[in-house]
């Protein structure tokens, strides 16, 4: 797949985020030296602790999002349009925590990157909002 | 055009090679791989590898680079050292093994060096470089439309992503493990990753730029540890580790295209990269722009813009985030009792992130709430208390059934907080960009100007404050508890089946506060007078009766303060308890020696989800098989399947991932060896999104959204779908004892569709017109739908003992097969072209020629 992690090429190895030996965690994936998620080992900038986080970062983690195996999508997402995967949780729901986008969201083509403006949306400490 | 005759010169020249292009070299006697040279106390084999690389890249260079990146150049394609002592009794070491690769210009450089002392020490050191070079040209490009007035805004297509960077990553790991054998080791290490180069920054405003960012991230780990290995069969160990985490990122905008004109001044300016006159949107300059016209700008170098666009005169954003992570981690491990095996760890880590100098200027305008720009600042500080544990325990009941039990303590916490102050600019008194920012001080404004002078900031009795002083402080929690017992029975040597539940339970706290501590309202601006304390009495501070309120403080300088005392109203702490539930199976079969079948099922059940993604019913069925019919022969096969539903009503989630996959390899002895596999995997989700669209009323074919209290109107099934066949081949000849001969294929095949945002719907008619039930009709197909090809070639030329030299061949196309251009249709105002952009498809080869030496 062409958005992948550099295991091919001889960067990382298996072993850097798989323990063969086992782990707590399903698929004996390692843990950061923080007790955190192996990513961070390396995307650690994306750890925070944020003063707003992005809580569905923390609860449901990283493949929440992102495919970790690589995939047919930029930055491994998990679809192709990244406004379909915020959308996706941030519609107005009784079932869920996420809020729903406002009415001033338009989802033409300009603003087809959520991330356009919500660009920290790892997790900000300035913004609630993800914009700084 | 240009590369078939490169390429067919690349065969003919790997072609002539194979056929003997080298026929002295032939008679010759070449032993394998070098035995190395015995001296001193050590066998020292080292291996050499350079050479040169060629690259003939058409389309694309930056999807190139963002995937393969490799250019042309000499390369350290592999260095290699290996020493080991003849009997073990070196001085300083008895094995070294020192390996790398890349160097030279490849974007990722690899060395890695194991240094070990037989029951001394064990010392590893590895560094690794990575340039990540990324620009997929349609990630958040706004699509700027062909323009349907050019009379009144030019087309502007966007030919880089607004968020393209080029990165360098470099990290040093180092270990050592001292007395490695001993009862008691020790170890210690210390890791250094650092990540910069420059990128793109974008952010909310009344247009959006990319500015420029120089990232710059910086951590130091510090990893110390012992092992104590007293009792038989059991090990504890105590960990110590200390991360350091700085970011020095600075953002700046260093792009100003444009000029504008106010107040007889002429100023650079950014327009940003949102450009269209379509529909209700229209960026950067919409019908506000009154300023004396609209575009085109005028017939200046560079062009003259209305004022009164949304646009950038300056942004800056600095911020040092110090984050300090120390961790304690304590283990055991032990099968001290004959039928009992257990481990377990528990740890306790914090995290403290201080930005003490966070600062962001924007100088611009923006049109729809006619602010010319603020600040942003104040210190923040987000903690992190992290407590984890975890046992497991095997007990074998007989010795054909064993009970597991695995408990899993983990509970996160995360108080932060953030001092903000925050300070609008506020014009002299003109308007647009580049109008000059007001300066309060006693200087230039004061009571015998009526706070008015030519350089003070211009209020109105409705405008905000000047300067807000707010906190910011959130509480976000996890105490996760989850434990799995199973039962593992041997029902004969040649299977064993798993029965287990898995149960866990979450509890999710959260809660936010934000409120402010004080205002400051300067005075001055038309119609200012004492009466009305120079406008200074606005906001919370406005005149009751003409009179401040209590909470209001009237300053010497003419500026009035606005404390409201202790917050009152603040949430309280929220919960949400999720618990899980599945049922766990699983198998392992060896019907014969050469065939071994397992499978793994799970069927879960949350009784509620955090996101609308989360799953409240999971099922997973995994089967993996291997099958050597042969000795020569290896086939093996996969199956895994997930599925998560979350299809309450008006979320109606299902997503599921299932993949198929089988490998085999074939091998007639070392000269020859076949191997081949394909994936098939099926990805798809689907869930109720509500949204709005800007392109006019809504569209036919839309429904309302479902959910009550939805504040945007519209409601769709959105799906995505993603249908990838990877399939790859390689062929490996020993043609004789100097040439061995590689091909390889690896190719994939993406399918995909998601309606609603990328697929333009058709009616009948001739031209066929677009029906706009759909979003993002301008948006390529991109990553849906393409072809990766990477075919792969190599030969190896045994030229003289332990010489040799290697030809590879490696081509890559990567072709998007869908609509590229989707809205090439029709020109309407609701139905506007792109712009041609830099397609991503991309094909060509590169070509190595290398020496290898082994000696």
């Amino acid at each position: 797949m062409p958005f992948h992690h550099r295991v091919n090429e001889g960067l990382i190895r298996c072993s850097d985020c798989h323990n063969v030996h086992g782990t707590v965690n399903e698929k004996q994936v390692r843990m950061s030296a923080t007790q955190n998620a192996v990513c961070f080992k390396c995307h650690i900038d994306k750890e925070g602790p944020f003063v707003f986080e992005h809580e569905a970062v923390k609860i449901e983690g990283c493949e929440s999002c992102h495919v970790t195996h690589g995939g047919p999508n930029p930055h491994m997402l998990k679809v192709s349009n990244v406004n379909l995967l915020c959308l996706q949780c941030h519609t107005q729901s009784s079932f869920s925590k996420a809020p729903g986008t406002p009415s001033f969201h338009n989802q033409n083509t300009f603003f087809q990157a959520c991330t356009l403006c919500h660009s920290q949306i790892h997790g900000s400490n300035f913004n609630q909002f993800f914009f700084k | 055009m240009r590369q078939c005759p490169r390429v067919c010169f690349l065969g003919v020249h790997i072609l002539l090679a194979a056929l003997g292009f080298f026929p002295c070299l032939w008679a010759q006697d070449v032993s394998d791989e070098s035995k190395g040279v015995d001296s001193g106390n050590y066998n020292i084999r080292q291996t050499l590898e350079f050479g040169y690389r060629s690259d003939w890249i058409n389309g694309d260079q930056d999807t190139y680079d963002t995937f393969v990146d490799l250019g042309k150049g000499l390369r350290l394609f592999d260095y290699s050292l290996d020493m080991r002592s003849l009997n073990h009794a070196g001085i300083f070491f008895d094995d070294l093994t020192f390996s790398n690769f890349g160097y030279g210009g490849d974007p990722n450089d690899v060395s890695r060096l194991r240094l070990e002392k037989n029951k001394w020490y064990d010392f590893q050191a590895m560094f690794r470089r990575d340039q990540n070079f990324w620009d997929w040209n349609l990630w958040a490009n706004p699509l700027n439309p062909i323009s349907t007035n050019p009379a009144a805004s030019p087309t502007m297509p966007v030919a880089t992503s607004p968020h393209a960077l080029d990165l360098v990553r470099r990290m040093q790991d180092y270990d050592l493990t001292l007395r490695p054998e001993s009862k008691v080791r020790f170890r210690l290490g210390y890791s250094h990753d650092r990540d910069d180069g420059p990128g793109f920054f974008t952010t909310d405003g009344g247009t959006i730029s990319p500015f420029s960012e120089n990232y710059s991230y910086t951590t130091n780990a510090y990893r110390m540890g012992v092992d104590f290995r007293i009792l038989p069969r059991t090990m504890l160990s105590y960990d110590q580790l200390l991360n350091y985490f700085k970011q020095d990122n600075g953002v700046v905008d260093q792009n100003f295209p444009f000029q504008v004109v106010n107040g007889g001044v002429t100023i650079p300016v950014d327009l940003g990269d949102i450009w269209s006159s379509a529909g209700g949107e229209i960026l950067p300059c919409g019908p506000g722009a009154s300023n004396g016209g609209a575009f085109p700008f005028a017939g200046t170098t560079p062009p003259t813009a209305n004022a009164n666009c949304n646009g950038f005169v300056a942004y800056s954003q600095v911020g040092r985030p110090r984050n300090f992570m120390p961790t304690e981690l304590f283990r055991f491990q032990s099968n001290y009792f004959k039928k009992f095996e257990t481990s377990g760890s528990f740890g306790y880590s914090t995290a403290n992130n201080v930005i003490p100098d966070f600062n962001e200027t924007v100088v611009g305008w923006t049109t729809r709430n006619s602010s010319p720009g603020g600040t942003t600042s104040g210190p923040a500080d987000a903690k992190r208390v992290s407590v984890n544990a975890d046992w497991s325990g095997v007990y074998s009941l007989t010795n054909k059934l064993r009970l597991r039990d695995q408990f899993r303590f983990d509970n996160w916490r995360i108080p932060t907080l953030w001092d903000s102050v925050l300070g609008s600019f506020f014009t002299t008194g003109g308007v647009g960009l580049g109008a000059p920012i007001g300066v309060f001080n006693a200087a230039n404004c004061n009571a015998a100007n009526s706070y008015s002078g030519p350089a003070c900031p211009s209020h109105t009795a409705t405008s905000g404050p000047d300067l807000t002083d707010g906190v910011s402080a959130n509480y976000f929690a996890q105490d996760l508890k989850t434990n799995t017992i199973e039962l593992e029975y041997d029902f004969t040597r040649r299977f064993n089946a798993r029965l287990g539940y898995w149960y866990g339970h979450r509890n999710i706290t959260t809660n936010s506060n934000s409120f402010t501590t004080l205002e400051v309202f300067d005075p001055g601006g038309p119609g200012a007078t004492a009466a009305n304390d120079y406008l200074a009495a606005r906001g919370g501070c406005a005149l009751s009766g003409g009179t401040l309120p209590a909470v209001c403080t009237l300053n010497a300088d003419g500026s009035i303060t606005y404390n409201p005392g202790a917050p009152t109203g603040l949430s309280a702490p929220s919960s949400l308890i999720i618990n899980e539930h599945a049922l766990l199976l699983g198998m392992v079969a060896r019907p014969t020696d050469n065939l071994r079948i397992s499978g793994d099922f799970e069927f879960g059940y949350n009784d509620f989800a955090f996101t609308r993604t989360s799953p409240r019913q999971v099922q997973s069925y995994k089967i993996n098989t291997s099958y050597q019919p042969k000795p020569w022969a290896s086939l093996s096969g996969t199956v895994d399947i997930h599925e998560n539903r979350d299809d309450v009503y008006t979320v109606n989630d299902l997503e599921h991932d299932r993949m198929y996959s089988f490998t085999s390899t074939l091998s007639s002895g070392p000269h020859l060896s076949v191997n081949f596999g394909y994936t098939y995997s099926n990805v798809f989700a689907q869930a109720i999104v509500c949204y709005t669209e800007g392109f006019g009323p809504a569209p036919a074919g839309t429904t309302p959204c479902p959910a009550t209290g939805s504040p945007v109107p519209l409601g769709a099934l959105a799906m995505y779908t993603s249908n990838d066949h990877f399939a790859y081949a390689g062929l490996m000849w020993r043609v004789n004892a100097r040439v061995t001969a590689t091909l390889g294929f690896n190719g994939s095949f993406v399918r995909g569709t998601s309606p609603y945002f990328n697929e333009p719907q058709f009616a009948t008619g001739t031209p066929p017109p677009l029906q706009q039930v759909t979003l993002n009709t301008l948006q390529p197909a991109g990553t849906l739908n393409f072809n990766y090809l990477q075919p792969t070639g190599s030969i190896d030329i045994r030229v003289y003992k332990g010489l040799s030299y290697k030809m590879a061949w490696n081509y890559y196309g990567y072709d998007i097969a869908g609509n590229q251009f989707p809205a090439m249709l029709a020109l309407t105002p609701t139905n506007p072209l792109l712009p041609s952009l830099q397609l991503e498809n991309f094909n060509g080869s590169t070509a190595t020629f290398a020496i290898r030496y082994a000696f």
